[in-house]
């Protein structure tokens, strides 16, 4: 059965982008454009891995990231820190993020990752 | 001579008008301070010629000798006199005048019984004062004096009765004045000496401390201007961080969609074998991709120029870590044709660097270098010591290279961020270096090599890692 992954970004071409590359790799993906939207959907029907955008509107990556670790500790998430500047991706990682990796996101590193991450499950 | 006064600078304005000023103060002082010295010597002179006199004409003569009605009566008692006064050093002559200004006895014996009303000095000691005169024995009342061309000083004594107080006459001696003058000399010699070396003692210590002022002062401007220029530049760099944060958000998020997209058309591309322009497609998307990593390179670039970077100091060996870069460069100076050199000065100490930040200057500029050799030319790398004299000592590193170099007019543009003399140059990589380098509390400037290429020193304080 192929892994579920969740992709949140509010950028919808970039998100259905990376929601066809990794349907192709053998992923089911479900994109969200909003952190509200995602909480609720890993409330409803939780996934295996959580392709995480930090700059989200209204409620940023970071928040969306302590939500998901509180309810759903076991998801694994991987934070896209925007520009390349770095920003918030230690923060990520200290509230238990598997990985980050920078913007403008490369999805053949991206499909490397997660294929890493869904290796811990 | 204004013109020329506005051409000269502050320090040798105030050397000239000091000098001036000084000049006409010790020539015044001079002036003055002799003029009293000299009244005071002559006027203790001739105090004490007149005392001298006085007491002869008590001890010689009596009262009634000044008033003698028959002058040759009392010849013998002035001839007497004349003889003990004579005894006197310097003096040569005398005249005696009655209270009422007759000369009564003179040992020209020609002008005895003569009155001379024109005498300005003789009226004033027969009003009891002591006069003196410095004048020629020539002089109207000395016709007959033989030796008429000596100068000679003229002493006017008012004598009084010791009874009665009241003036019996007047003795008029001439005394040479040669020993006076002598004198006089002498004093205005020693105080033109004392007024010209204080004087000169002044204008020197007024010129040390006002050259040192001065000095002070350009200093002061030129690091005023200094932070100044570092002001602008660092608004100029906030402004551009404020900029270069906004485009990136602006950009960023699009970039990404982009090279998503295109990532994922490829792959569709890739597995619709079928399709006509398979080939072509997947280069052009390949082609899209590629601008975009082009596009966001630039504004990580920017970004870095941008942002504050505070260094992370750990002990640095600059020569081991050079040895790095040109291990890392090596095929690239192979295929660029390109000679090394590497003349790196023995027993360099550790120093606190930011090693990332050291090793991005050196990367960027040895690159730079490489870009701008021909194939067969030459770069060489140095490091040494510099001794501090007097401040403290430092470390230069020098990359030289045998291109064109860098003309004069463009030394200090090429640090502006984006400014670029190459066709495909981004005018971020020198502006960074420079901003590394000061971050370390290093500077960098543009010399020219000797072999006709550009010189790049960058220099290091020398703190030594303990």
């Amino acid at each position: 059965m192929a892994r579920r992954i969740l992709v949140v970004d509010d950028e919808q071409v970039f998100a259905t982008a990376v929601g066809e590359y990794l349907n192709r790799h053998g992923y089911s993906t479900v994109i969200n454009y909003s952190g509200e939207q995602a909480l609720r959907t890993i409330d409803e029907e939780p996934p295996d891995l959580v392709v995480l955008d930090y700059c989200l509107p209204r409620m940023d990556g970071l928040s969306v990231l302590r939500k998901i670790k509180e309810g759903h500790s076991k998801i694994v998430v991987i934070i896209m820190t925007a520009h390349g500047t770095g920003e918030g991706a230690v923060e990520a990682m200290k509230l238990g993020a598997f990985d980050y990796i920078y913007k403008p996101v490369d999805l053949h590193a991206l499909r490397l990752v997660t294929e890493k991450a869904v290796d811990t499950l | 001579m204004v013109c020329f006064l506005s051409k000269v600078t502050l320090t040798q304005r105030f050397a000239i008008y000091s000098f001036i000023c000084i000049g006409l103060m010790t020539a015044a002082l001079w002036f003055i301070v002799s003029n009293y010295l000299i009244g005071q010597m002559l006027q203790r002179e001739w105090e004490t010629t007149a005392q001298m006199v006085r007491a002869d004409v008590r001890q010689m003569l009596v009262d009634e000798d000044f008033a003698a009605k028959d002058p040759p009566a009392v010849r013998y008692q002035f001839e007497n006199l004349l003889k003990h006064m004579t005894l006197v050093p310097d003096i040569v002559r005398f005249k005696v005048y009655n209270h009422e200004g007759v000369v009564i006895w003179s040992d020209d014996q020609r002008v005895v019984g003569q009155r001379d009303p024109d005498n300005r000095e003789l009226q004033e000691a027969l009003e009891g004062k002591v006069v003196t005169e410095m004048s020629s024995l020539s002089k109207k009342e000395n016709v007959y004096e033989h030796d008429a061309t000596r100068t000679a000083v003229e002493v006017y004594v008012p004598i009084f009765s010791d009874t009665t107080k009241k003036l019996l006459g007047v003795i008029e001696t001439y005394k040479r004045a040669d020993v006076i003058y002598h004198e006089v000399t002498k004093a205005r010699t020693v105080v033109f000496f004392g007024a010209v070396g204080g004087g000169l003692l002044l204008y020197l210590s007024l010129f040390a401390i006002v050259r040192q002022a001065a000095r002070k002062i350009d200093e002061q401007q030129e690091n005023l201007l200094k932070i100044q220029t570092e002001l602008i530049a660092s608004q100029r760099m906030a402004v551009l961080g404020e900029m270069a944060a906004a485009v990136a958000h602006g950009i960023g998020n699009p970039l990404s969609s982009i090279r998503a997209a295109a990532q994922v058309a490829k792959l569709q591309c890739g597995e619709n074998t079928n399709c006509q322009y398979h080939s072509s497609t997947g280069s052009a998307l390949e082609n899209i991709i590629g601008q975009v990593d082009r596009v966001q390179k630039r504004m990580q670039g920017l970004l870095n120029i941008a942002k504050p970077m505070e260094p992370r100091p750990s002990p640095v060996e600059l020569n081991l870590l050079l040895r790095d870069i040109v291990g890392v460069l090596q095929t690239r100076f192979a295929e660029a044709g390109v000679n090394l050199k590497l003349d790196l000065g023995t027993n360099l100490p550790k120093i606190r660097l930011d090693p990332n930040h050291v090793e991005q200057v050196f990367m960027g500029l040895i690159s730079n270098a490489l870009e701008a050799t021909p194939k067969g030319g030459i770069i060489t790398i140095r490091t040494r010591i510099e001794p501090g004299n007097g401040a403290s000592p430092k470390v230069i590193v020098s990359v030289e290279d045998s291109g064109e170099g860098i003309p004069l007019v463009n030394r200090q543009r090429v640090f502006e961020p984006f400014f670029t003399t190459k066709s495909q140059g981004t005018g971020i990589g020198l502006p960074l270096a420079k901003k590394f380098v000061e971050r370390n509390g290093g500077t960098i400037r543009i010399l020219d090599a000797p072999a006709g290429g550009a010189k790049i020193d960058v220099t290091f304080p020398r703190n030594e890692f303990n």
